[in-house]
């Protein structure tokens, strides 16, 4: 039995196309009405939700899972790296099957098969974060040339007054203050927060996440613990889960 | 295979395994055989005998586990197994019958001082020192097991001899070797897993053989208050009993996903010895309905090729 969704451009395949350079194989789990492309390693996840809330969907009583070599699947969906065509208004089915997923857009000029190097892969568990402190970040873009200008290693991120300052573990500046929308969200912000994460990875998170060009990237964070940096709009939504460098196994 | 799901069939076999064995070391001493050859039957006496004693304290029979600890024991004292000895007489403290505490203790007492009545001059003697010296230092490569049995007991031996005597020590399942042969260092670890209990060597790490099976990922919750790495968990079985917890790190699972995919498939890890539940501190929660002794494993190997699938990345090389 084939099943499938119809998204409405082919902006998720673009982001892929992101996820391609830093993750292999590109893991994907077709389930309970939506599509999850996900990238893991040590200290980092990212899934990129294609959620499956049109009313033209072909179906949605799915359970899939599958890895792709990335490499063939930068091939296959070459035309969508190129942000200006994955933008065009012109709908994108995905088809289910075992073991590949079909891809076309609606007047078939594009057509690609992404086949699972391994038949029924277990798919990493990445767990969501609930609680801890969110904070909306204004603009993620501003954010990404921070990180990428801070020497070292890892990245400390600091949450205190309101405030989210990033800076290096082992030098005290470049200190930066990442803007944020004001907005702040947690049942306990009454004391400091602060987390660890590598510099690269890091990066990787923010410029996927901008990707999206959404209003509503947040940044979740525990002291000492993991980050997630999420974002939505109204199809697509990207979580990148970093889990921290414990401040003792650096110094 | 599990002992501890084993049938009445199998465990008649090993109780006649143990006589038998134990017979056939006596035999041998009687006409001044072999020594190796007495100690091995000893060894698997030994052996056995923890299987035995593992599967009457599952069966809540503290009284026959704790006897047949104490036949392990002194089958394993006699053998010069004395780690092995003194965690059967560690159990049977831990378990606390009255009829086999004087004589635990009695045991624990004379082990400790063996180091000083080792007896080198033989093949046999020097096979013991090694074993001594690969438990004092939790692990030695070939050239540093040379230059410790030269620093601790003044004797010098050649690094074929070494590759032999470790060799038999893992065939005793004493110990457990990565590397070699051809020119390759022996990589020679204690044999934790088989020991009668593994409590005194949590947070220690050596080397584990066993068969990835079933993935348990799900039977542990995150909690990222102190997450480390993103992780990947596995029953380790086979040999091993009882069977123990694999943690394997994301990049480990993403590079060998073929292997995680299609179990079982057999692993030598490298690792830290935890308890499940101590896992906590590393985010995650067991949710598992017995309490398994856990390994995190910095390296991996291919059981079957001793090919290295992964090593740990250290961030700055620190721990």
């Amino acid at each position: 039995m084939t099943t499938g969704l119809r998204i409405r451009n082919g902006l998720p395949l673009y982001l892929v196309g992101k996820l391609i350079n830093d993750f292999n194989p590109i893991f994907c789990r077709a389930h309970d009405r939506a599509i999850s492309f996900i990238g893991a390693r040590d200290r980092l996840a990212i899934v990129l939700n294609i959620i499956n809330n049109r009313s033209d969907s072909i179906g949605s009583d799915w359970n899939y899972a599958y890895a792709f070599d990335s490499n063939e699947v930068k091939i296959n969906i070459k035309y969508f790296l190129t942000k200006s065509n994955a933008n065009k208004p012109m709908p994108l089915d995905i088809m289910l099957s075992k073991n590949y997923l079909s891809i076309s857009n609606s007047n078939k000029e594009f057509q690609a098969r992404l086949t699972s190097i391994i038949e029924d892969p277990p798919i990493p568990r990445i767990k969501e974060m609930n609680d801890g402190i969110a904070i909306r970040i204004k603009d993620l873009n501003v954010m990404a040339e921070q990180v990428n200008s801070i020497d070292g290693e890892v990245v400390e991120l600091k949450y205190s007054d309101h405030r989210l300052i990033m800076k290096s573990i082992n030098h005290e500046y470049p200190t930066y203050t990442v803007p944020t929308a004001n907005y702040s969200e947690s049942k306990d912000d009454s004391e400091e927060k602060i987390t660890s994460c590598l510099k690269q990875i890091l990066l990787i998170s923010c410029q996927l996440t901008s990707e999206l060009e959404s209003k509503s990237a947040e940044l979740r964070f525990y002291p000492g613990g993991a980050a997630q940096l999420a974002s939505i709009n109204d199809y697509i939504s990207t979580r990148c889960l970093l889990t921290a460098v414990k401040y003792n196994t650096i110094l | 295979m599990n002992i501890l799901l084993l049938d009445n069939v199998r465990i008649t076999q090993l109780i006649k395994a143990v006589s038998s064995n134990l017979i056939r070391a006596q035999q041998e001493e009687k006409k001044d055989g072999d020594e190796s050859l007495i100690n091995s039957f000893l060894d698997k006496a030994g052996f056995d005998s923890v299987l035995l004693a593992k599967y009457f304290l599952k069966e809540n029979d503290p009284v026959e586990g704790s006897r047949y600890l104490l036949s392990g024991a002194y089958s394993f004292e006699k053998s010069g197994a004395f780690n092995q000895a003194l965690a059967c007489y560690n159990k049977i403290i831990n378990i606390g019958e009255e009829e086999f505490l004087d004589q635990a203790t009695l045991g624990i007492s004379r082990l400790d001082s063996i180091e000083n009545d080792l007896d080198i001059s033989t093949k046999e003697g020097k096979i013991i020192a090694l074993d001594f010296l690969i438990w004092k230092n939790y692990g030695l490569t070939t050239t540093s097991a040379q230059k410790s049995i030269s620093d601790e007991f003044n004797l010098e031996v050649s690094s074929a001899s070494i590759r032999s005597y470790a060799k038999i020590l893992e065939e005793r399942k004493r110990a457990i070797i990565w590397g070699g042969p051809q020119g390759r260092e022996y990589h020679i670890y204690p044999n934790i897993a088989d020991l009668a209990t593994r409590e005194k060597y949590y947070g220690q790490k050596s080397l584990f053989v066993g068969s990835i099976e079933n993935r348990i990922t799900d039977q542990f919750n995150v909690n990222f208050n102190n997450l480390d790495y993103n992780k990947e968990l596995f029953i380790l079985n086979g040999s091993i009993v009882p069977k123990m917890v694999l943690a394997v790190d994301m990049d480990a699972f993403v590079q060998n996903l073929e292997k995680f995919s299609r179990p079982p498939f057999a692993v030598k890890a490298f690792g830290e010895l935890k308890k499940s539940t101590d896992f906590g501190e590393n985010g995650y929660e067991t949710t598992l309905e017995e309490e398994l002794d856990l390994v995190d494993a910095n390296k991996l190997y291919d059981g079957q090729t001793e090919e290295a699938i992964y090593e740990r990345q250290e961030i700055g090389g620190h721990n």
